[in-house]
């Protein structure tokens, strides 16, 4: 803990002092469709209620924008319970809420909070009335006002568990590129903030562009690439000391850094010896090696779950197409036969799945989902002008840039059910990527 | 006037190409007998890219923007002409450097882009090179879609930002 906070200061002491657009998420889509739930606002024992974040408006919405749930809205409620005795089901049955999440924060000492809630299914309650024990209870002490909304998504990810059974992605980072229009020209900006926008902070700022962020699978670096004086190089940063080292600065390209599940061998893109192609360098000992080979532009590496193998985007059979190497034997073979356009492969974490980017015949882009194993391609959102997605860590998210209006980020759930935006405030906000889970 | 003689040297040099490459394959057009009309097209190569005068030549030497058609990376014979005036400068020049950049529309995957930019960016430079200038004094940047030349969202836009340019770092 005390490392933890102590490593929270220094970033705190890197990143201060600029200024960073903050995105505000709006659910734009397929909440109706989820199952019902109900947060009631916690109690609080000993403080006003503007003086902390409204911790049950932030898991609703947490839980809404994974297209997973439909949260009561707050003024449909006709009682505000916060222990389980106060609860009356039929109530909330009526509302047509199968879960309810109730919850009470208490003042235990200068700047500490005890914080409880617990998850209660309204549809499973005993003959009398009363309620059965709780699907889901905890409690935390000692908590800082400072990090009511770091509690309120990780109580999010508890519930999610719990009820999808999948992993919550809520306390989750992502990285991504602002485009602002300073005196002296653009201005490019590697930020990286919450899943949902909030807490932005600068890592790297240029007067040339910067672009494909990758984190590593520890959470702990990004690769990406800067055209610092028009020389192009992959860099990585240290997220939390905010320090960057250059990793390659060959002639021509050197792009679309991906880490290998590893965490220490990056897949790269360079042009070095003729078209693009791709290579593996190990971050320990320098070693870099060619894994493509032929003529064509092969680009947009990235690693299969089991760090075996590669998927990348290659118009070695004339149009852009997505194609699998094998990094033992070199073996490729080509993944997607639909359309002349597939391009920013990623596998899903389960191996069962492709996310490219796909143009249709209308000449619009798409987000296509195709299973590994059937070929079968799904497009799950459409638009003029999408690019570079990429996958949230438990893989039913897809987070991608779009410049339609002022340049906003989207996300849309794998199933295509569910969508939300993080639109730019000022300038363009663009490239993202997802940062994997990381236990701090 | 100086683009039509030169257009007509253009045409005289592919003219010549074809001839060649049919004398290799085979008569391609499939007449029987010989012809001679090399002979009288060779008298006519020397006028590729000579003559200009100063004035002609700078005005070449003023285009170092190339715009390209969709999914495309071919120069327009003007624009080899104009690239070809770039090159004299800079055989002559030896410590003259330059900056070769490639660059697409935005739309698109951007990593993608930038390896499709790159070959719009050779082709400038593949010329130059054709033509006599060291590579060390060219180098290529690809920039995908990441630094427009106009914004906008439409093909006027869009055509605009499917270019190369030549910049000169050191004159």
């Amino acid at each position: 803990m005390k490392l933890n906070k102590l490593f929270i200061s220094i970033l705190f002491l890197v990143l201060a002092g600029n200024v960073q657009a903050i995105l505000h998420m709006e659910i734009t889509g397929g909440q109706a469709t989820g199952l019902p739930i109900a947060i009631v606002p916690f109690a609080i024992e000993g403080a006003g209620k503007g003086e902390l974040e409204d911790i049950a408006k932030v898991i609703k919405a947490d839980l809404e924008s994974s297209g997973q749930f439909t949260g009561t809205p707050f003024q449909q409620m006709r009682q505000f319970p916060s222990q389980r005795s106060e609860v009356r089901f039929s109530e909330w049955q009526s509302l047509g809420v199968e879960n309810i999440i109730i919850g009470r924060i208490r003042k235990t000492g200068s700047s500490r909070y005890l914080v409880n809630f617990e998850l209660l299914d309204v549809l499973r309650q005993k003959a009398d009335g009363t309620s059965q024990a709780p699907l889901l209870a905890m409690q935390f002490d000692n908590v800082n006002p400072q990090d009511f909304r770091a509690l309120a998504h990780h109580i999010s990810d508890l519930l999610f568990q719990k009820l999808i059974g999948v992993k919550g992605i809520f306390s989750t980072r992502i990285a991504y590129i602002t485009v602002n229009q300073g005196s002296k020209g653009s201005v490019h900006t590697l930020e990286v903030a919450d899943y949902d926008g909030q807490n932005p902070k600068s890592l790297f700022r240029s007067s040339y562009p910067v672009m494909s962020p990758a984190w590593s699978p520890d959470g702990k670096r990004i690769a990406f690439v800067s055209f610092e004086k028009d020389r192009t190089s992959i860099n990585v940063v240290d997220v939390l000391t905010g320090r960057v080292s250059k990793v390659t600065q060959f002639p021509g390209i050197n792009g679309a850094p991906a880490w290998s599940p590893d965490n220490h061998t990056l897949a790269l893109v360079l042009s070095k010896d003729g078209s693009p192609k791709l290579y593996t360098l190990d971050l320990n000992n320098k070693q870099l090696n060619r894994v493509t080979q032929g003529g064509g532009n092969d680009t947009e590496p990235s690693f299969t779950p089991d760090g075996g193998s590669i998927v990348f985007t290659s118009d070695r059979g004339g149009k852009a197409q997505i194609y699998r190497v094998t990094l033992g034997t070199g073996k490729i073979e080509r993944l997607t036969f639909n359309g002349d356009y597939n391009a920013r492969p990623y596998v899903t974490p389960d191996g069962n799945k492709l996310v490219t980017l796909h143009k249709m015949d209308d000449g619009l882009f798409g987000i296509a989902v195709q299973s590994l194993k059937t070929g079968e391609l799904r497009v799950i959102t459409r638009s003029s002008l999408i690019d570079a997605p990429t996958l949230a860590p438990n893989g039913m998210m897809v987070l991608y840039g779009s410049q339609e209006g002022q340049g906003a980020l989207n996300a849309v759930s794998l199933d295509g059910r569910s969508k939300f935006r993080l639109p730019s405030r000022e300038g363009n906000v663009q490239d993202p990527a997802w940062a994997p889970f990381v236990r701090y | 006037m100086l683009l039509k003689t030169l257009k007509i040297g253009v045409v005289v040099v592919a003219v010549l190409g074809l001839v060649a490459c049919a004398s290799k394959k085979g008569n391609r057009w499939g007449s029987s007998g010989g012809n001679d009309e090399v002979g009288g097209i060779e008298e006519n190569v020397r006028f590729y890219g000579t003559n200009l005068s100063p004035a002609e030549e700078k005005q070449l030497l003023a285009q170092r923007t190339y715009y390209f058609a969709l999914n495309s990376n071919e120069l327009s014979d003007n624009d080899v002409m104009s690239i070809n005036a770039h090159a004299k400068r800079l055989v002559n020049a030896s410590r003259t450097r330059i900056r070769v950049e490639g660059h697409t529309d935005e739309r698109g995957s951007r990593e993608y882009n930038v390896a499709l930019a790159e070959r719009r960016a050779n082709a400038v430079a593949n010329v130059l090179i054709l033509k006599g200038v060291p590579q060390e004094q060219i180098s290529v940047v690809s920039y995908g879609k990441e630094k427009p030349a106009v914004v906008g969202h439409d093909e006027a836009a869009w055509s605009k930002n499917r270019r190369a340019v030549i910049v000169y770092e050191v004159e």
